[in-house]
């Protein structure tokens, strides 16, 4: 992968951080940077056919709803989708998970009833079913993980004896790192009937996937961690349970008939799409999946492997430092670690004066972390346009803060 | 603003006023569960509103636990009232360096636990 002439097409990774020194950004795994194609993509639509969508009859509005259209179709290639009307747009993961626990889940899931997670989820995977477990009675049971930061596959095969009508789970965990092993968790809820969900937030900007061959019921994923815009995201339904799912949003665009005291709902996916949605952004997000294809998921993974192999290396010999989840070669693209005596957010400010950009906290994962035992950690993500020597850069500056801070 | 730098680190590594008091006449017990700070103060206030003694536990952030020590040292032999003038621009004056809005939390951490830990009449 040439990665110059990658980090050429990103305009930000030209500037400096406040310190004055030139900017590694390493937070990718919260929201990655963006391309000129892009930023492109979506200043042309506002400068050449902005205009709402659906019926309108004049030219700007055909251009608006072809390119919001193409979008979709472009959104269901990217991901192996049988048909574009299995993609739903909404406006990041967490709406998308929503929607499936409160439209689908809300309609057909009844007291009693068991939802596995796994604890390791992110809140958007979690309290969404904690508010409908609450609401109807749902029991929640989680797929613990290891030492390793492994989800334990012993315990997920009792659960699974209780006969549960969920599995939801995250592809990566965007703080353990931890590559799921999917199919197997997907063929194994499915052998007994439950519907499956992946949080594929992490996954998607960093895997190949094909929605058709993992055969999950549910997806869900945002655009902004893959080289797209913030405020759109994807759920990814199969036809049969998206028929079977009620909108969760009533007004104009998902309707066929309104009357005064009833309505009657439009056909999938303009059923959970209700109000003005996300024009420029979703055209933004096919720019950006049209952008990942042409370099090649399989490539960007390579990448990926490659950077968090050297990160765990030079990271290990950092001296009180403490990294989280499994060993490099069954993880995604991100290095969480927390050093002794630091607290995570004093090591990321310390970071940030050599220009160096990580998360620290709980990176919305509290239980995990409760698990953990720690209140917050660190967390270095790389994405394709991250180099070597960027590492080399971060293993030095934590070298640095702990002189200075330990 | 290296020195103020060095400053707020002194207090972290070296705090004048770590320790609970054996004495007190207040006490409160803050947490910013986001990020796992914790504050415990302990104030003894005279008759007529002076603080004459103080002290407090914590765990947490350089910023949340050097701010504390700080704000300690500022309010001693000082009317108790005081303290609720106080906000987070006072606090700002106090570490002197610029502190971005995502960790205005850890500088406000120890004023929530001595405001919370007295009532905003005494002394006056």
């Amino acid at each position: 992968m040439n990665t110059p002439a990658i980090r050429e097409q990103f305009p930000i990774l030209h500037r400096n951080s406040q310190s004055g020194m030139p900017l590694i950004y390493l937070d990718s795994a919260a929201t990655s940077q963006k391309p000129n194609v892009v930023i492109d993509a979506m200043q042309a639509y506002y400068r050449h056919h902005n205009a709402n969508i659906h019926r309108g009859i004049h030219t700007l509005a055909e251009e608006a709803t072809s390119l919001y259209e193409s979008a979709r179709e472009t959104s269901a290639q990217f991901i192996g989708a049988s048909s574009p009307d299995e993609i739903i747009f909404t406006r990041n993961t967490t709406e998308a998970l929503n929607l499936v626990a409160q439209a689908w889940g809300g309609k057909h899931l009844n007291a009693g009833d068991l939802v596995i997670l796994t604890e390791m989820a992110h809140h958007a995977n979690l309290v969404p079913w904690q508010m409908l477990a609450e609401r109807k009675s749902l029991r929640l049971e989680f797929i613990p993980f290891d030492e390793q930061g492994t989800l334990d596959l012993a315990e997920y095969a009792r659960l699974l004896e209780q006969s549960p009508k969920v599995v939801s789970f995250t592809h990566i965990s965007n703080v353990l790192g931890t590559h799921n092993p999917a199919e197997h968790i997907i063929a194994q809820a499915k052998s007994v009937g439950a519907v499956t969900v992946l949080d594929a937030a992490q996954s998607v900007a960093q895997l190949p996937i094909n929605v058709q061959a993992l055969g999950v019921d549910f997806m869900a994923f945002s655009a902004h961690k893959m080289c797209g815009p913030t405020g759109i995201g994807v759920l990814y339904g199969k036809a049969e349970r998206l028929a079977e799912t009620p909108p969760l949003l009533g007004g104009g665009g998902m309707i066929r008939r309104v009357r005064l005291r009833s309505f009657e709902t439009a056909d999938v996916p303009a059923r959970f799409e209700a109000g003005t949605p996300a024009i420029a952004e979703a055209i933004g997000m096919a720019a950006a999946m049209r952008f990942l294809a042409q370099i090649g998921m399989e490539e960007i993974h390579q990448h990926e492997q490659a950077l968090v192999r050297y990160a765990w290396e030079k990271l290990s010999e950092v001296p009180s430092l403490r990294l989280l989840g499994p060993a490099a070669d069954s993880r995604g693209g991100l290095a969480t670690f927390i050093m002794e005596e630091i607290h995570a957010h004093d090591l990321a400010q310390e970071l940030d004066r050599f220009g160096i950009a990580v998360r620290a906290g709980h990176h919305c994962t509290m239980p995990l972390h409760n698990k953990l035992g720690i209140a917050a950690s660190v967390r270095a993500s790389f994405y394709l346009y991250n180099t070597f020597e960027e590492i080399d850069h971060l293993v030095l500056a934590l070298f640095k803060a702990r002189e200075w801070l330990g | 603003m290296q020195d103020a730098q060095q400053t707020i680190l002194d207090h972290y590594q070296h705090p004048s006023h770590k320790g609970e008091l054996a004495e007190f006449t207040h006490h409160a017990k803050v947490e910013n569960p986001l990020c796992g700070d914790q504050v415990e103060v302990f104030l003894r206030v005279s008759v007529d509103g002076i603080v004459e003694e103080v002290g407090f536990v914590g765990r947490g952030c350089v910023i949340s636990q050097a701010t504390t020590d700080m704000l300690l040292a500022d309010v001693l032999y000082k009317p108790l009232h005081e303290v609720h003038q106080r906000n987070l621009e006072s606090q700002l004056a106090l570490l002197d360096v610029p502190i971005g809005v995502t960790r205005q939390r850890c500088v406000l951490l120890s004023l929530r636990a001595v405001q919370s830990a007295t009532p905003p009449d005494i002394g006056e």
